[in-house]
Order: C-alpha cells, then structure tokens, then sequence
C-alpha cells in the first residue's frame, strides 16, 4: 500500500504528466518509446513507463493530440504523436497558471513547515 | 526490432495477462492500448536482448493490471460488460430468466395448439346385440354408412377407437353432445374405456369404462363409447346419426375443442317397432 505522500505524489505526476507530455511534443513529434525515455529522462515523472500510452489516448480523445504512421527507410513503422494547435492552447493556457500554482504551493509548504521547525527546536530533551 | 521479441517466454506471458485484464476495456480500446505496448517492446527490446534485458523492459512497463487501471482511469472508458457490475448483472440476470420463460411459456403454448387431435382407427360398431345384430352397411361417394332401426325408449350407441400418436398426453374433457342424441334422443353418454385396448385386451365389451376426463398417454388409445335413449320414430326414408363428434381435450396447459371424425357414419333408420 502507498504511504499518503506517495499517493500524492502519484497524482501530482497524473496530474503534470499531460502538460509534460504536450510540451515534449511541442517540440517535435515522437514515437512511444522516444517519448517515455524522454520523460523518464526528465527525472521522477514516471510511475511507470506504460501510464503515458493511455494518457496519450486520452489527448488524443480530447483532440490535444494527434497521430500517424510514419515509415522510415530501414526501420519498421512506427507510430508518431504530435501536438495540435488546440494542444498548444491547452499547454500555453497551463503554463499560465502553473508557474503562480507552483509558487503559491512552494510558500504554503515552507510557511507550513515553519512553526513545526521551530516546535522542534524548542522542545526539552 | 526483433522478430522474435514477441515470441519470447517473458513478453508471451506478459501479452496473454495484458489481454485478460484488458477484456474490461471497450475492444477498440484494449486493441489500440495492445498495439501500443507491442510497439514499445518491439522498440526497447534489442535484437540479442537477454532474459533480463527483457524483463528490465517489461518492469519498465508496470504491470499489466496496472496499465489497464491506468487506461480506465485515463480515458474513463470500460467494456460495457464490466461497466455493468455485478450488482447490475443480477437484474438483468433476472430479466434474461424472465424473457427466457415466458418466451419459453409461448413456445410451448404455440406447440401445443399444433400437437395433432385424437385419431380414429382400429376397431368400430354399434354397442348393443339388438343393433349390431341388425345393421345394414352402406357405401355412397366414398362415405361407409352403418344403419340399425331405431328403437324408441331403449338405449343404442356405438363405439369407435381413438388414438394419440402426439407426445403430449391427451385428456378428454367432455364433448359437445349436451344429453342428446340423433333424432332427438335423450339422456346421451360419453364413456372412455380406462385402459388402453392394445395392451389389455381388443374386446370393446371386456373392458371398464368411465366418464371424462380419461387421460390418454402418447402412443395409447381408448375405446369412446356414446349411447343415449332413442326417441320417436322415423318414416321412410328418414334417417338420423352421428358421423363426428367435438371432444373437449386438455393438451398441456391448454383446453382445445377437437373435431373428431368417425370415418363413417352412425345412423338410426325406421325401426319395426314404430308404426307410422
């Protein structure tokens, strides 16, 4: 069972992943696996490789995402994801609100953990 | 890529537990998610990839299980049938037994509005010495009459056999004879022999017989006996009879009206003891 501040966590990555994945692909267009390696690059986005395939379905569903087959003289076809320009919409209006989101989270938490710092240093031994 | 990744022990396993758990998801769906994770093996798996190579990929991957909860979660989408639950499964369960028995109910009623009537064959004639002793058989366009004198004040009638080739079993209710009889005769009866003549002997006058209801099973016969009171007389060259007779019959569940057809025809002439 997942302690509370991993089960957190794990939504907080549901939660960013999309915008994460739209922006990778605002980029460029990429592949499945380019994609996952891309996000796992980024460092602790990933609870596991396979949740992005059914968040890229649904960006697909929601029309963020689009996608076709492309075949490269060589290598075997694959599938490549892009971004549409209601995609892009969607990750400009994100980025909007994310860098205030993130600050007011930041201040919450550390004026949060202020009075417990200080309950901590004052208490007998 | 590998042609023989998808082969590989591991991944083979790996596929069949995505496609069990995968049954919850809509088939598009479970189908397009599946071509997704093969796609990505076939991608991350190496031509000379070793057991563990593989097995880091498939880690790599979550679980199967995992990976359909995620699409569930995702995209909210689910087979009908496991949307549906078990809880929802009962009423329609419920409703399936429902539809199921009364369309059962009909089909069987339907069957047995067609099982066919009572048949007659085998053995025939009037019942009583004074009659039978007397008749006079006549034939006209393919029709076999039997004529005895009428007997004003005694009781005549006759006896025909009737069969139940049907699988169903057959009950004679009663009949459409209302206590009369050919030329306005009266106090009639209707007796059914309550054994069946082929297995208990072909002899009409050895045997019991009873009012209806007599059930008659499928394959057996009885012996239907009508007689009544003659009345009046009949000058010539009047006669009177009765060549059918309506059985109310019980098949199954149901109670129909059978046209029962002698195949020839029961009939009172003059008679010496009328003087007209």
């Amino acid at each position: 069972m997942l302690g509370v501040a991993e089960a957190e966590l794990t939504e907080l990555r549901r939660g960013v992943l999309g915008p994460c994945v739209l922006a990778l692909l605002g980029q460029r267009p990429r592949f499945g696996l380019e994609l996952v390696r891309d996000l796992a690059g980024a460092g602790g986005l990933l609870t596991s490789d396979g949740t992005v395939y059914p968040l890229l379905n649904r960006l697909r569903d929601a029309g963020l995402v689009t996608s076709e087959w492309q075949v490269a003289e060589g290598e075997r076809p694959r599938r490549y994801y892009s971004i549409t320009p209601a995609g892009r919409a969607s990750l400009a209006a994100f980025r909007g609100e994310w860098a205030q989101f993130a600050a007011t989270v930041t201040q919450v938490l550390e004026g949060a953990a202020e009075p417990a710092a200080a309950a901590a240093k004052g208490r007998p031994r | 890529m590998s042609e023989t990744a998808l082969v590989h022990p591991l991944v083979a396993g790996y596929l069949i537990l995505f496609d069990a758990e995968a049954s919850v998801l809509p088939v598009p769906r479970a189908r397009e998610l599946r071509e997704q994770v093969v796609a990505h093996i076939e991608d991350a798996v190496g031509p000379d990839a070793s057991d563990e190579e593989i097995a880091a990929v498939l880690r790599g991957l979550g679980s199967a299980r995992a990976l359909v909860t995620e699409a569930v979660a995702a995209t909210g989408k689910r087979h009908w049938a496991a949307r549906v639950g078990w809880k929802g499964w009962i009423p329609i369960g419920v409703l399936l037994l429902v539809v199921a028995a009364v369309s059962g109910y009909y089909i069987k009623l339907d069957s047995m509005k067609h099982v066919a009537p009572l048949f007659v064959e085998g053995l025939s004639g009037w019942w009583y010495p004074p009659d039978y002793n007397r008749e006079v058989t006549t034939e006209a366009d393919g029709a076999t009459q039997t004529t005895v004198p009428i007997r004003p004040g005694h009781r005549q009638g006759f006896f025909i056999q009737v069969f139940n080739f049907t699988r169903m079993t057959q009950t004679v209710l009663g009949s459409n004879l209302g206590g009369g009889g050919p030329n306005g005769g009266t106090n009639s009866q209707l007796t059914l022999s309550t054994t069946d003549p082929q297995r208990h002997g072909t002899e009409p006058h050895a045997v019991r017989y009873a009012p209806p209801p007599i059930a008659i099973p499928p394959g057996q016969s009885r012996f239907l006996r009508i007689t009544w009171i003659s009345r009046g007389c009949l000058p010539k060259p009047d006669v009177s009879g009765m060549d059918s007779v309506q059985l109310r019959v019980r098949v199954g569940w149901i109670t129909r009206t059978e046209y029962i057809a002698f195949g020839q025809g029961f009939y009172l002439g003059p008679g010496g003891q009328c003087r007209i």
